[in-house]
């Protein structure tokens, strides 16, 4: 036990140095090794897992829906969803919040990125809130926590991060989260609604659409119900498996990029580009978390925490609730990739210990990630949507992400209460 | 993401920046262009045309691995590796500078002495002669490459030390 917490301090400390998270991991990894093992295991180990991560076929599915959602972002798709949102919600005390929600989960469902829907979001919604005088508290607050749906809704990065970290399927957790991603959307448009019910200038009414503009702004809408339905159908149907389905999505949104003229060679050659350096950056911070995961399990924490754990066999809630408590609090102040990767290799047996689904697990763990990614002093969400808006304070956010946290940490609690709302789905799959 | 040392001249060391990112930047864009492809081709081949794209799983396994190492030099130089940064707001420049070379030095030798071992891994392999199990491709090649482009990001780790740190936030997911 002591060793695993000496060697958390000394990441703590590397990466308060501003170490980057990966390098932190990896050299307190590669040093706990030499200490359990020798020197040539851990260099010997470091190598290994250098290689084969990165010639790990499930791992391609990483690429290629990033790729994927970035081809959506820059096919500016976005603009017609929340067209159509707006058409249908608008003109409801706070309508442009809600739109915003919902074509966030809409988004969400081509997008497995919750960065860059807040970031699309940022530019889309935020100049007609802007123009019916929302306060920018509810607008902002409501771009970052939609964009959070990114990952709750399938296709998702945080899904397939945890899926290759617990060897849990990518495609189970995909369409686990469609149940949860509905409710949340539903919770977060209730969030609007009680800001706008307790300050009604917060959020006024804009302009109402005829039927026949309605009816023309929903048609547009047809290339994401077609993106979602090829990828998520496929992989529910079974007639292709993650990898497949990302390549396929990527494939889809190119020539849908292309058919909108969205795309000049310069601008595919920096999608591809950008892409590529974000999977690299990932599998750095994976590399790393494998090294220090190595290095905890040769310690004697895994096995403690286990018998800790089992005092709890009668009320094993007890035991989720406090990894909740955890996550929520870790959450707020630590980047939360580097969160997941951290705790999950502990967390995760001792949760499949006590008889809990590794895949409504997974989904647990994706709501406290958004959460986290909500919540100050450090949420990415908001500092995106922060550094996009340079005239508002970040205080002004964060005030503004509260209610929805709160939606958040409901849903939560209700995922715990519900666990079927994860299960449901995949269990009909192969 | 919001990287804005691109290619400044007055950098020390810029012509890494101006020769070696485009040209990663391009290979990278290349290969996961290929990777795209050669998946959509595969699906397609097998559901309609009765014929898989033979050894698509290797080669996708191989590209990913270039992909990865192709861009983690890129990553390093525009600083969008992972970094906790919520004190810099807080800290004085001075002590970001110290900060920033210790870091940036911790980085290099770490990454330095992993290419090192990829290469002896690489060296094992040729010895042994290891093939991937289809298109019987020598891996010890792709290993050598790895290490090569590990040296790449310890280069840049390293100029990364003699120049100023930039205070940004980054984040993935």
């Amino acid at each position: 036990m002591l060793e695993a917490l000496i060697g958390l301090g000394a990441f703590l400390v590397l990466a308060f140095l501003r170490v980057p998270m990966a390098i932190s991991m990896g050299v307190v990894g590669f040093f706990g090794v030499w200490w359990k093992l020798s020197f040539n295991a851990a260099s010997s180990m470091i190598a290994q897992l250098t290689y084969e991560t990165g010639m790990s076929y499930t791992l391609s599915v990483i690429p290629l829906f990033i790729l994927m959602g970035n081809l959506v972002v820059r096919a500016k798709i976005s603009d017609e969803l929340f067209q159509a949102a707006y058409c249908y919600l608008g003109h409801r005390r706070g309508g442009l919040a809600l739109a915003t929600i919902v074509s966030s989960a809409g988004f969400g469902a081509i997008c497995g990125s919750s960065i860059a829907t807040a970031a699309t979001f940022t530019k889309v919604a935020y100049p007609s809130m802007q123009r019916y005088k929302y306060k920018d508290d509810l607008a902002a607050g409501t771009i970052a926590a939609g964009g959070t749906l990114g990952i709750l809704i399938p296709p998702s990065v945080v899904m397939v991060i945890y899926g290759i970290m617990t060897e849990t399927s990518i495609g189970k957790l995909f369409i686990a989260g469609i149940i949860p991603g509905l409710v949340a959307t539903v919770l977060l448009c209730l969030a609007v609604k009680w800001i706008t019910w307790r300050d009604p200038l917060a959020g006024p009414a804009a302009e109402r659409h005829t039927w026949a503009e309605t009816m023309v702004a929903t048609r547009k809408v047809w290339p994401v119900v077609m993106l979602f339905a090829l990828v998520i159908g496929g992989i529910y149907l079974g007639v292709f498996t993650a990898q497949e389905g990302a390549g396929i999505g990527a494939g889809g949104a190119f020539l849908f990029a292309l058919g909108r003229r969205a795309l000049t060679l310069r601008s595919l050659a920096e999608v591809l580009a950008e892409s590529a350096r974000t999977t690299s950056m990932l599998f750095m911070i994976l590399i790393g978390a494998l090294m220090f995961a190595s290095f905890v399990n040769y310690t004697s924490m895994p096995s403690d925490l286990k018998a800790f754990v089992l005092q709890f066999k009668a009320t094993p809630w007890v035991v989720i609730a406090a990894i909740c408590f955890i996550y929520i609090v870790l959450g707020t102040a630590m980047e939360e990739l580097s969160m997941i990767l951290l705790t999950v290799p502990l967390f995760f047996p001792v949760v499949t210990g006590l008889g809990y689904d590794p895949i409504w697990f997974g989904i647990l763990v994706v709501i406290v990630v958004q959460i986290g990614m909500i919540s100050p002093p450090v949420g990415m969400n908001i500092f995106v949507v922060k550094n996009l808006l340079q005239h508002v304070s970040i205080g002004t956010v964060f005030r503004g992400t509260t209610p929805f946290t709160v939606a958040l940490i409901v849903m939560l609690a209700l995922l715990i209460v519900f666990p079927q709302m994860a299960t449901w789905l995949p269990g009909y799959m192969k | 993401m919001l990287a804005n040392i691109g290619g400044d001249m007055d950098q020390p060391l810029s012509w890494f920046d101006r020769i070696i990112v485009p040209l990663l930047g391009g290979v990278a864009a290349i290969i996961l262009f290929a990777m795209m492809a050669l998946t959509c081709a595969d699906v397609i081949g097998r559901y309609f045309l009765g014929q898989p794209v033979r050894g698509a799983f290797e080669v996708t396994e191989m590209l990913l691995a270039c992909l990865i190492f192709t861009g983690l030099p890129l990553v390093t130089l525009k600083q969008e590796h992972v970094t906790v940064d919520v004190f810099d707001g807080l800290t004085p420049d001075w002590l970001l500078r110290i900060q920033h070379v210790i870091a940036s030095g911790i980085a290099c030798v770490a990454t330095g002495y992993l290419a090192w071992r990829l290469w002896l891994r690489g060296d094992t392999m040729l010895a042994a002669g290891e093939t991937t199990a289809q298109l019987k491709m020598t891996v010890a090649w792709l290993t050598y490459g790895m290490s090569v482009l590990m040296v790449l990001t310890a280069m840049a780790f390293f100029i990364l030390m003699l120049r100023r740190p930039s205070r940004q936030t980054t984040g993935e997911v």
